[in-house]
């Protein structure tokens, strides 16, 4: 054999592991996070029954809720993805002393949709009444969990160096951390009110699904009144901590998805999303903080998102959440947004350029630039976008 | 009745036997959370807690002179407040309370 030969063989074997390790790596939806020990690929799993568990009111179901499992919602493309399903929550906003009500006493922030049969017989309700009080009542879309995990592991002062509270370089985009009832930064949620992504699920399982855990072991009230006698006997909590850790472990280890390769149109609106000024929300990257899970670890998460509050201006507004108004918003992350189909955060835009032309506020600037694209360009960042 | 005095000692025993039966572990519990309401009249005071999205309204008898702290007057709904309480017949009592400091209250980086 020839040099030349043994030359053209050996990269060509070279360039097959590079092909073989490249298909190795890409991810499909649904995976767990690369990097993961044999452990706690088995908790993952594991965890992933937990989270497809269907209840029924003999296991704990109800008597309110908004789903029997938590994949009925979390549900498309596959398990753990988005879901059409749309929610009600509601609080009284106080604009004179700027003071969010969440109406924990009548049985809020999240109204459930569905009532079990012993409690419909005992009440004549299907769903939970909203109390006289609420003066806006909001849709709640189901979003994506993928790359949940690693959004939970940026360290607070990542997100706490990207706000800009009074908006002192003059950009336009100010940009404010939202506080948990209890005062630590928020990071989770429409509204950017829950601070870590274990609480997340844990408050879920009560307000989603009527099901008790460990750590959120009262039942959710009817309207604020007692559950009727006999109506819910499954004794509390109804789920044991590792029934709840199992799913924490599963939703913590869903991986992003991978991003697209993508073309030369792809590439230009990837470089229109930031010349817009889009990224001045749609933060691309995050890193991740120390870690116990290795494969949470110092890790760049392309999250798109700075996980702040930002005024969105009168059209979006609804309900306001802790320090977060009517009108702000949390940086929707558009990790994943591949897999969804409706958008905003009650999935009113049917489209991407529909939801994008519905941004007001600090964003109507760059909407307004988007909206002023050619046709060719606009088509090009929605190509970008529909990649991540 | 007659009237025993008590030594210096002996009231400072007492005094400590207060304070250990005020902040022993026994039944005594820690809330931080979000004022909702505050009745001064009633002498309640209404806080949001919880998990998650799953919140909770915890609503406190706070006696006039023997919770430590701010008085009901001044504490206003949408702060943050730590309260140690203790469920005495039935209610949740307030031992004190603290207002937290303003970062925690405004969502200041």
């Amino acid at each position: 054999m020839s040099r030349g030969a043994a030359v053209a063989g050996t990269l060509s074997c070279l360039a097959a592991l590079l092909i073989a390790a490249a298909c190795q790596a890409r991810r499909e939806l649904g995976d767990p996070l690369p990097g993961l020990t044999p452990e706690q690929q088995e908790r993952f799993a594991a965890g992933q029954v937990e989270f497809e568990r269907t209840f029924a009111p003999e296991t704990g179901l109800g008597p309110l809720f908004n789903a029997d499992s938590c994949g009925e919602c979390h549900e498309e493309p596959v398990t753990g993805g988005p879901g059409d399903e749309v929610e009600t929550h509601v609080a009284v906003f106080d604009p004179i002393r700027s003071f969010c009500d969440p109406l924990a006493d009548k049985g809020g922030p999240v109204f459930q949709q569905h009532a079990t049969p012993a409690l419909t017989a005992a009440m004549g309700i299907d769903k939970e009444p909203i109390p006289a009080a609420a003066t806006v009542v909001a849709g709640r879309s189901t979003p994506d969990l993928f790359g949940f995990g690693l959004l939970d592991a940026v360290p607070d002062a990542a997100i706490l160096a990207l706000a800009d509270p009074e908006d002192k370089n003059n950009d336009g985009i100010s940009g404010r951390p939202n506080r948990f009832v209890d005062g630590r930064l928020g990071r989770f949620g429409r509204k950017a009110l829950v601070p870590t992504l274990h609480e997340f699920n844990a408050g879920a399982f009560p307000t989603e699904q009527g099901v008790t855990d460990p750590e959120a072991p009262a039942e959710e009230s009817i309207g604020g009144a007692p559950i009727p006698p006999g109506v819910d006997p499954t004794p509390d909590p109804e789920i044991a901590q590792r029934a709840l850790n199992l799913t924490d472990d599963f939703v913590r280890f869903l991986a992003p998805p991978s991003p697209h390769v993508l073309d030369a149109e792809g590439k230009r609106g990837q470089k229109l999303f930031g010349t817009l000024g889009c990224v001045a929300c749609h933060v691309p990257a995050l890193r991740t903080g120390d870690h116990a899970v290795k494969a949470l670890r110092d890790k760049k998460v392309y999250a798109y998102t700075d996980l702040l509050l930002h005024e969105m201006g009168p059209d979006l507004a609804d309900i306001c959440f802790g320090l977060a108004t009517p009108s702000e918003f949390r940086t929707e992350p558009l990790m994943g947004i591949s897999a969804s189909s409706v958008f905003l955060h009650d999935g009113r835009a049917k489209t991407l350029d529909e939801a994008i032309r519905l941004h007001g506020g600090e964003a109507l600037a760059a909407r307004n630039r988007f909206a002023s694209l050619s046709s060719r360009d606009r088509e090009a960042l929605l190509k970008f976008v529909r990649s991540l | 009745m007659s009237h025993v005095p008590i030594s210096g000692t002996n009231r400072a025993l007492v005094a400590a036997a207060i304070v250990i039966a005020m902040t022993s572990g026994i039944g005594l519990t820690t809330t931080i959370g979000t004022v909702q309401a505050v009745d001064p009249n009633a002498h309640e005071l209404a806080v949001v807690t919880g998990r998650g999205y799953a919140l909770r309204t915890i609503v406190f008898q706070v006696e006039p002179g023997k919770a430590e702290g701010p008085s009901l007057a001044t504490v206003k709904p949408g702060q943050i407040v730590e309260v140690h309480h203790r469920k005495i017949s039935g209610r949740e009592v307030a031992l004190s309370i603290e207002i937290l400091p303003p970062e925690q209250q405004r969502g200041q980086p």
